[in-house]
């Protein structure tokens, strides 16, 4: 089971080192299009603004469970602080129940939106033209591997408490 | 199902998920998943449901919250920030209440180059409040600076919360964060004031103490060297918007990529540091565009049951005035804010507050300002405001949370003090984003 979680664990890191990589892309192309525009070039990269926005949902498929993994996902503990800790243990448990709950249905509803746009053949025209269904399978896949961090923590192999600073990653901030 | 009964069962189920500690994401992406399948259609509604999640974050307006938080990471991981701060507390000699002053200064300059509250108040925290307490200060002119400052970058682009709002509500994004400068400067300059009174009319509060003797130029050119220039990216930021140029986005992407630059420039730039800083803000952005994931299906679902609309029309039949609808609106912020984050606030109140906006007739930036003020007061309201318990983080460990309290009080009324003033005098906040239009 540790060799399993390990291996999972690189996963994790691999596919956050994966986003990273796409927002640093994202930054160095965004302004590469305003400079080639500005300075007297006369011209853009074609597909900027579409390259973005994906780069942006990949982001969001990649690094999710890694930020889980971290227990970093925004969560308000105030309840959770305050109550006993043989209660507070029973709320963890109720709130790995419900994200194991939303990231199977995510999955199944990921899914079964991917399989009905492959079968229907649907295409995004854009800049870019691809199947509909490449933009729709990361989803599925994503929830998947969250569904395996919530089994995890239900299994005991990881632990989950954080603190009531766990909202750190806010905006504006955050 | 009658409009208020799916109106206290979505956003009860909501706030009950949150309260049990589920991830604020999951929370509405599960009540999306039962209001899909009630409201939506079943299994049409749970494919609806994935393909807005996808939708949601398929955004190039929502690009800018990604750069500002790198551009800020970029300056925070590799020192250049803290050299900034550093050079400013060279700059200020023999005021009362010197340290606070400095956090002040120090804050504002990071809030121009940072958009994010809580790596501006762990900044200051960290690298001033050790040398308050060594100096003797008193815990509430110590703390209470640092954290409202630490706010300001709510306000003072680059404002990663000012793009959500915007985006989020449908407000011009560029226009939003050229309307925070006035306020966050003004709010600057209140706290300024405050401290300067109350640290010369009780001087225990701060004891004076002999700063190091400089020359002039000792004093000045680590200031010229570390903070002007630095003014460049927040020029490129608001520029850029400004001049048409660059759209918020493109803005936020030169402001990242400059910041990356500076920090070679000026030798901090290690591959640790770099890393650091990428790895952070990709953290931060996936949290928060998985909290976003479910904000178009959830605000769906509420126009869907028919909860906006019932809601809207029972304000309306309610005939309040447009200024008792606003400070309605803003009283449920700061309760909302008092134990629940920015973007769940957003996300909750959003459906219902901008077609209230819209139907009152307000000015959407001017709106948007107050909005932005409101949850910037809610991150320093007891009990549970964020930057309290980061300052509890990062304080020396005998500080207890009720000292954090009583610093932070003063400021939050000097919060909303300026909130009225906004309130009062529209112009505060649309100034600037007229100008911008003409």
């Amino acid at each position: 089971m540790k060799r399993l979680l390990a291996i999972y664990d690189r996963l994790l890191i691999g596919m956050a080192v994966l986003a990273a990589a796409v927002l640093v892309v994202d930054a160095l192309l965004i302004t590469a299009d305003v400079l080639t525009r500005n300075l007297s070039l006369g011209f853009g990269i074609p597909g900027v603004i579409e390259l973005t926005e994906y780069g942006l949902y990949l982001v969001t498929v990649l690094a999710a469970p890694w930020a889980l993994q971290l227990g970093a996902h925004v969560a308000v503990e105030i309840v959770v602080d305050t109550i006993s800790p043989r209660l507070a243990r029973v709320a963890e448990r109720l709130a790995n129940l419900v994200g194991l709950g939303v990231s199977g249905a995510l999955l199944y509803a990921g899914a079964l939106a991917a399989w009905k746009s492959f079968a229907a053949g649907r295409l995004v025209f854009k800049t870019f033209v691809f199947p509909e269904w490449w933009l729709l399978a990361p989803l599925p896949f994503c929830a998947a591997i969250l569904g395996f961090e919530f089994l995890f923590r239900l299994g005991g192999l990881r632990s989950t408490s954080k603190s009531s600073v766990a909202a750190e990653q806010l905006p504006g901030g955050n | 199902m009658e409009w208020y009964w799916a109106l206290v069962l979505l956003l009860g189920a909501v706030i009950t998920l949150m309260m049990l500690g589920v991830p604020v994401a999951f929370a509405f992406l599960g009540v999306n998943v039962v209001g899909a399948i009630v409201f939506l259609g079943g299994e049409a509604g749970l494919v609806q449901f994935a393909r807005n999640t996808v939708v949601a974050v398929t955004s190039f307006s929502l690009a800018p919250i990604a750069m500002f938080v790198l551009m800020g990471e970029i300056l925070f991981q590799t020192g250049v920030a803290i050299k900034a701060i550093d050079a400013v507390d060279r700059l200020i000699t023999r005021v009362p209440g010197r340290l606070s002053l400095v956090a002040i200064a120090g804050g504002t300059v990071f809030s121009t180059l940072s958009g994010s509250t809580m790596a501006n108040t762990a900044l200051l925290g960290s690298t001033l409040l050790p040398e308050m307490k060594r100096r003797g200060y008193h815990p509430t002119i110590a703390m209470g600076p640092i954290m409202a400052t630490g706010g300001i970058a709510m306000l003072i682009p680059p404002s990663a919360l000012a793009v959500l709002l915007g985006s989020l509500a449908g407000i011009s994004i560029g226009k939003l964060l050229i309307a925070g400068i006035l306020p966050g400067l003004l709010m600057a300059a209140l706290h300024f004031g405050y401290v300067l009174l109350r640290c010369s009319l009780n001087p225990k509060l701060a004891p004076a103490y002999d700063v190091v003797a400089m020359t002039f130029a000792e004093r000045v050119t680590p200031f010229l060297i570390y903070v002007v220039p630095l003014f460049a990216l927040f020029a490129i930021v608001v520029g850029g918007i400004l001049t048409g140029l660059a759209t918020p986005t493109e803005s936020a992407a030169l402001g990242a990529v400059g910041s990356f630059i500076a920090a070679a420039l000026y030798g901090r730039l290690t591959f640790d540091g770099f890393k650091r800083a990428v790895m952070e803000t990709t953290k931060i952005t996936a949290t928060i565009l998985l909290i976003i994931a479910g904000s178009l299906t959830f605000s769906q679902i509420l126009a869907f049951s028919g909860a906006t609309s019932g809601l809207l029309g029972a304000v309306q039949q309610a005939g309040l005035s447009e200024l008792a609808l606003l400070f309605a609106m803003i009283g449920i912020l700061l309760f909302l804010g008092a134990f629940m984050d920015q973007l769940s606030m957003l996300l909750i109140t959003l459906p219902f507050f901008m077609p209230m906006a819209e139907t009152a007739g307000f000015d959407t930036i001017w709106f948007g300002v107050i909005l932005l003020l409101t949850m910037e007061i809610s991150l320093t309201t007891p009990p549970f405001g964020l930057l309290l318990f980061v300052m509890k983080g990062t304080a020396p460990p005998d500080t207890t949370m009720q000292q954090i309290y009583i610093a932070a009080a003063p400021f939050v009324g000097l919060a909303l003090l300026l909130t009225l003033a906004v309130v009062f005098i529209p112009e505060i906040a649309t100034l600037l984003p007229s100008i911008l239009s003409k």
